[in-house]
């Protein structure tokens, strides 16, 4: 297992930082777009509903069927990849940060009208800080989710830590397997803690819990 | 002053006020009671434009309301919720410098401010100030929502059921502080409540409403001794008649009259007892008349203890 490590410790060291930049090009995009799309939605909530379902259809179409048909629109390139994880980990932030914003309570937002606060100020003074602890907890969710969706860039030729785990299926070799599995597990949980730090920095000590 | 002239609101067709004509003058305390569904928060949130009127006019100063710049409006209107008014994201700090950021005060100027406030209450800014509504008890949580009403020094506030989830002790000691702090910079304030104890304690004129209309508007006493109808009479009596008879004293009922003397058949009080100790102190069963005597110790005028028997009976 050694010998295979130190033979293979350059390319599994490369496969690391495409999978981390994969990961982290396709939640960004996500943070932007699910975060915009939620605060939208939740200003017109009757088309939210219709949109939230129609989301909940396509999020049942499996990754994998998925990526093949952008491949087939837009090659074997790394633009295909992050297009799909970036769909995908829309859905969870997308999700989260609406229903942050919904279960915002109406007497917060009628206070702040009442102190003479116009809407700019509400969504940003008030609604934003009380929605954000959902947002984390669905950037977290799509972050942990991307780190395993992201082994399907290996389908179309696109490297990061998929392309071990597919060889070691491919050749039965199970070595491939286990360094291509161990550092996606370590990323996921290193992931994690990550938002967490970021979680307790930018949420308001008064909506912490403890 | 402000003034409601014939103020209607309806929703889908369905009219909740029914046209209300109410005049509150400057430094005065109004407080809006009634059985839930009246219209007494309707009412009261039309005046910084939560809620606007689909008939009728509010005017504050002469100006008609709806001409007014919103926000200057709702910055010259405190507004006090129940529980949760808190923006639980910011600390007391910032929660008291909601309106004074908005007006944008010098940063000096706001802090200036906050400490004077929580100085007000007692609770000094070093220990107070960095704190979340979380790690405030639920009476220290409504001082912060006053206070926060009271920033900019703003002529009017509105206070909706401001006290209705505290304890009864917290609850008392609020309504005295503000009470104080009303008398004192002789705020306007409106009040809306359904607990006619707080009614009694606070107002210095109750209006009465039920289903989106004005029934009676009278100060306190005279509310409880002349109600103008049955529905009053009835929410009066609900809210038991030991808190009803409180506060009422002998002088409140007696017939003034000069050269009384007491007799075999009197039984003589000060003025300012109050009837509820009266009818435990005397079995009244044994006397026709109460004389009311002042500090001094003279005879003022006279109850018979047969009209008083009929207040009571009206109370019940």
């Amino acid at each position: 297992m050694q010998e295979f490590i130190d033979k293979y410790l350059s390319k599994l060291l490369t496969a690391i930082a495409q999978h981390i930049g994969y990961v982290l090009v396709s939640v960004g995009a996500a943070v932007i777009i699910g975060f915009l799309l939620a605060a939208l939605l939740s200003r017109g909530r009757k088309a939210a509903g219709f949109v939230m379902s129609l989301i909940g259809v396509f999020q049942s179409i499996p990754g994998i069927v998925f990526i093949g048909l952008l491949m087939l629109k837009f090659g074997m390139t790394p633009f295909t990849v992050i297009l799909a994880l970036s769909i995908y980990a829309v859905f969870p932030i997308l999700k989260n940060t609406y229903q942050g914003f919904i279960d915002v309570d109406r007497n917060y937002i009628e206070v702040a009208e009442g102190c003479g606060m116009n809407p700019k100020q509400i969504f940003f003074r008030v609604e934003v800080p009380l929605a954000l602890p959902a947002f984390f907890s669905g950037v977290r969710m799509s972050c942990i989710y991307t780190v395993s969706w992201a082994i399907l860039a290996a389908m179309i030729g696109q490297g990061g830590l998929g392309e071990f785990i597919y060889r070691g299926i491919d050749a039965n070799v199970k070595e491939y397997i286990v360094i291509g599995s161990i550092p996606i597990a370590i990323l996921a949980v290193l992931f994690r803690f990550g938002i967490d730090w970021l979680e307790k920095k930018f949420v308001s000590k008064g909506l912490q819990s403890g | 002053m402000i003034e409601y002239r014939n103020v209607k609101k309806s929703y889908g067709g369905k009219q909740i006020i029914k046209g209300v004509d109410l005049t509150v003058e400057k430094g005065e305390f109004v407080v809006l009671i009634g059985p839930s569904g009246c219209g007494k928060t309707t009412t009261l949130k039309m005046l910084n434009r939560l809620i606007e009127p689909s008939e009728g006019s509010i005017w504050i100063n002469g100006a008609d309301h709806r001409e007014m710049d919103l926000v200057k409006l709702r910055t010259s209107i405190g507004y006090v919720i129940q529980q949760i008014g808190l923006f639980p994201n910011m600390t007391v700090e910032e929660n008291i410098a909601v309106v004074p950021r908005i007006m944008k005060w010098e940063k000096k100027k706001t802090l200036d401010r906050v400490k004077e406030l929580l100085n007000m209450v007692n609770m000094p800014y070093n220990e107070y100030g960095r704190k979340y509504p979380k790690q405030l008890s639920g009476g220290q949580q409504q001082r912060i929502g006053v206070l926060r009403a009271l920033a900019v020094n703003p002529p009017v506030i509105l206070m909706d059921e401001p006290f209705g989830a505290l304890d009864p002790i917290t609850r008392e000691i609020l309504q005295s502080e503000v009470k104080k702090i009303q008398r004192e910079l002789k705020i306007t304030i409106l009040f809306v409540t359904h607990d006619m104890q707080e009614a009694m304690k606070m107002a210095d004129r109750i209006v009465f409403m039920d289903q989106g209309r004005v029934l009676q508007q009278a100060p306190p006493k005279e509310m409880l001794l002349h109600p103008a109808n049955e529905t009053v009479a009835r929410f009066i009596a609900l809210q038991g008649i030991g808190s009803r008879t409180d506060r009422i004293t002998a002088a409140d009922l007696m017939q003034q009259a000069s050269g009384l003397a007491a007799g075999e058949d009197s039984v003589t009080v000060e003025a300012e007892e109050e009837v509820k100790e009266i009818c435990q102190k005397y079995d009244l069963s044994k006397y026709r008349r109460i004389c009311v005597k002042d500090s001094q110790g003279l005879l003022i005028g006279e109850i018979t203890v047969g009209s008083l028997l009929e207040h009571l009976t009206e109370w019940m």
